[in-house]
């Protein structure tokens, strides 16, 4: 073989490609001239030239299909497109787009010529692997590429469109739904790493397979939770070919990785189905995180780590109405910091704010898994207690008392800042609201600070010593 | 060596009828394996084997899994394999590449075609060939 390099020159106008032709064999190029688009191209792909020059607007053919051809296929993917037209922006970016290596306005020989040597220059060597059509395929064969690249951008807007779902939980339904349309697979997996969890679907069958092998896959730390879809849109086949894995990232950091899990025979078409949609995962998935953050950050006490007042007030709304659903019981404690002025004003703000976090701690501790905890405003806190009755309630609020007072909290010089609560508790009343609940363990709660303070009154107690008062 | 040899592994004996023709017509000698095991085997143990042309659905061992078997091993490393199929789905393309293949040819092919392509392959000069056919042979033999 020797250092000759050949160019495929596509040109339909007759005169212009004998010129230029001749220009480029003076270069000292081989050049093979056709006048038809597809014949240059099944040319192209029999025989890789070392670089091809195709004329923008063509009949039958465009030079931006032959591009598009010529770089979806594997025996020309390394081969340089130049392609030629009119001086138009559009044009431009339409042939860079279309994976050609350059677009020089036609007339411009120096230009072409300069392209021509530095896209030669910069192709990497092949091994000169070729493929032969019967030169009607072609046309076929550009027809099918521009579906798959149809089907890819399809693909990609339908993922980006999970931008929107601002959850998680949603986000993975839908991909899931819209994924199982695409490919059949076992299960499908998505991680994301903060927080730590892994969004599964697979069929109800093997489940606990397919989260065993979606955590192999995906490593996404011990304590990270399942949202799990299960519906038999995934296969129950046993085995399947080695999951494929990708990576998710947004602007270069990793948020997450996706697995799938298919047949093996589906394994080829499908990779580059998971990568397509890991890319395009990126920004949905962070778009979610940061809704879930932003949400957590408006629904907590910073200071304490429990709910806000907000927050409790819609979880509470939603307990009332499912007690009142089921005639459950329900009670509400409500507790106020004891000479909490002073200890501002004497051992200073820092020192109540350690008091607070210290107490905020010590409810989560106290409080059940199901118990409603927040911080109500300024030094007040208060808890939800479902199926709970009003003698529950003063066990759970007798124990709070206590442990508030026993709780060891140290000024800043190390001595012990004494902290004591006086608390009031409700029980729910049939056809009662949030705030006639909260208003009556306000009051116990204020019999109990003029009770002497550090302790617990109910509210019936409380209403039976305010009657005793006005009776006497 | 002065004898190369084609190798036309396919399950059809009409396909391996058809390019053994094309081939010896133009004075290429041709041995036929019926699929991709026996193929392999053939390849394993024959050394004027100089280019092969492969179906992909085979029964037992299919074009590319016999492919994948060749090209493990470093003896065939540089025996230019041809897949010749009804077949063009780019991912199975891009596998045969990846894998080692040569080139890929979509059926139905054209004899000049073929002829030319495993001329190139062999080193032998395919001008000649053309012009008459027996002489093919000894173009081969005149370069070693």
């Amino acid at each position: 073989m020797t250092d000759e390099k050949t160019i495929v020159l596509i040109d339909p106008e007759v005169d212009g490609r004998s010129v230029l032709a001749d220009r480029l064999r003076m270069q000292g190029y081989v050049v093979n001239v056709s006048g038809n688009p597809a014949e240059g191209a099944r040319a192209a792909l029999a025989d890789p030239p070392a670089a091809v020059i195709a004329d923008l607007w063509m009949p039958s053919v465009s030079g931006v299909q032959v591009c598009r051809l010529l770089k979806a296929e594997s025996a020309t993917e390394h081969v340089p497109v130049i392609l030629r037209g009119p001086d138009a922006p559009r044009n431009r970016f339409w042939a860079e787009r279309a994976g050609a290596s350059s677009y020089v306005v036609k007339g411009r020989m120096g230009d072409l010529v300069r392209a021509l040597r530095d896209a030669i220059a910069a192709t990497p060597a092949d091994g000169g692997f070729f493929t032969t059509f019967a030169d009607e395929d072609i046309r076929d064969r550009i027809a099918a590429h521009l579906d798959l690249a149809l089907f890819e951008s399809v693909l990609a807007a339908e993922v980006r469109s999970l931008s929107t779902c601002g959850a998680f939980d949603r986000l993975f339904d839908l991909l899931s739904q819209f994924v199982s349309r695409v490919t059949s697979y076992r299960w499908l997996a998505v991680s994301t790493d903060e927080p730590r969890r892994i969004g599964l679907h697979a069929n109800p069958s093997s489940r606990s397979q397919a989260e065993q092998e979606a955590r192999a896959a995906l490593e996404p730390g011990d304590d990270a939770l399942v949202v799990a879809v299960e519906d038999g849109d995934a296969s129950d086949a046993a085995a399947g070919a080695p999951p494929m894995v990708r990576n998710i990232e947004f602007g270069g950091i990793r948020v997450g990785r996706l697995a799938i899990s298919v047949p093996e025979t589906e394994v080829a078409q499908d990779e580059e189905l998971a990568t397509i949609i890991a890319r395009e995962l990126a920004a949905p998935i962070r778009m979610a995180t940061l809704v879930e953050e932003s949400q957590r950050l408006a629904s907590v006490d910073v200071l304490t780590g429990l709910k806000n007042r907000r927050a409790f007030i819609a979880a509470a709304e939603h307990e009332i109405a499912r007690s009142q659903r089921y005639g459950h019981d329900l009670s509400l404690v409500l507790f106020d910091v004891d000479h909490f002025k002073s200890i501002n004003d004497k051992l200073g703000h820092g020192t109540g704010d350690v008091v607070l976090t210290a107490l905020g701690r010590n409810l989560t501790k106290q409080a059940r898994t199901c118990d409603l905890a927040a911080r109500w405003g300024g030094e007040e806190f208060v808890v939800l207690l479902p199926s709970t009755d009003l003698s529950g309630t003063l066990c759970f609020a007798e124990r709070l008392r206590e442990s508030i007072e026993t709780l060891f909290i140290a000024h800043s010089d190390g001595r012990a800042v004494p902290v004591t609560a006086s608390i009031g508790c409700a029980t729910f009343a049939r056809g009662d609201t949030l705030d006639a609940l909260v208003d009556r363990a306000d009051r116990a709660m204020y019999a109990a600070k003029s009770g002497g303070r550090n302790r617990v009154v109910s509210e019936p107690e409380a209403r039976r010593t305010s009657s005793l008062t006005l009776s006497a | 060596m002065s004898t190369k040899r084609v190798l036309i592994v396919d399950d059809s004996a009409t396909v391996r009828q058809q390019v053994s023709q094309a081939l010896t017509e133009a004075g290429i000698e041709v041995v036929e394996a019926s699929d991709g095991q026996i193929g392999l085997e053939t390849i394993d143990s024959d050394p004027t084997i100089a280019a092969v042309i492969c179906d992909l659905n085979m029964p037992r061992l299919n074009g590319v899994e016999m492919l994948a078997a060749v090209k493990a091993q470093a003896k065939h490393q540089a025996l230019p394999i041809l897949m010749l199929t009804t077949d063009g789905q780019p991912s199975l393309i891009k596998k045969a590449k990846d894998l080692g293949a040569k080139g890929w040819i979509v059926k139905p092919f054209k004899a000049p075609q073929l002829v030319a392509v495993v001329h190139k392959l062999l080193g032998t000069n395919g001008a000649a060939a053309d012009a008459k056919p027996k002489p093919a042979q000894s173009a081969g033999a005149a370069s070693d």
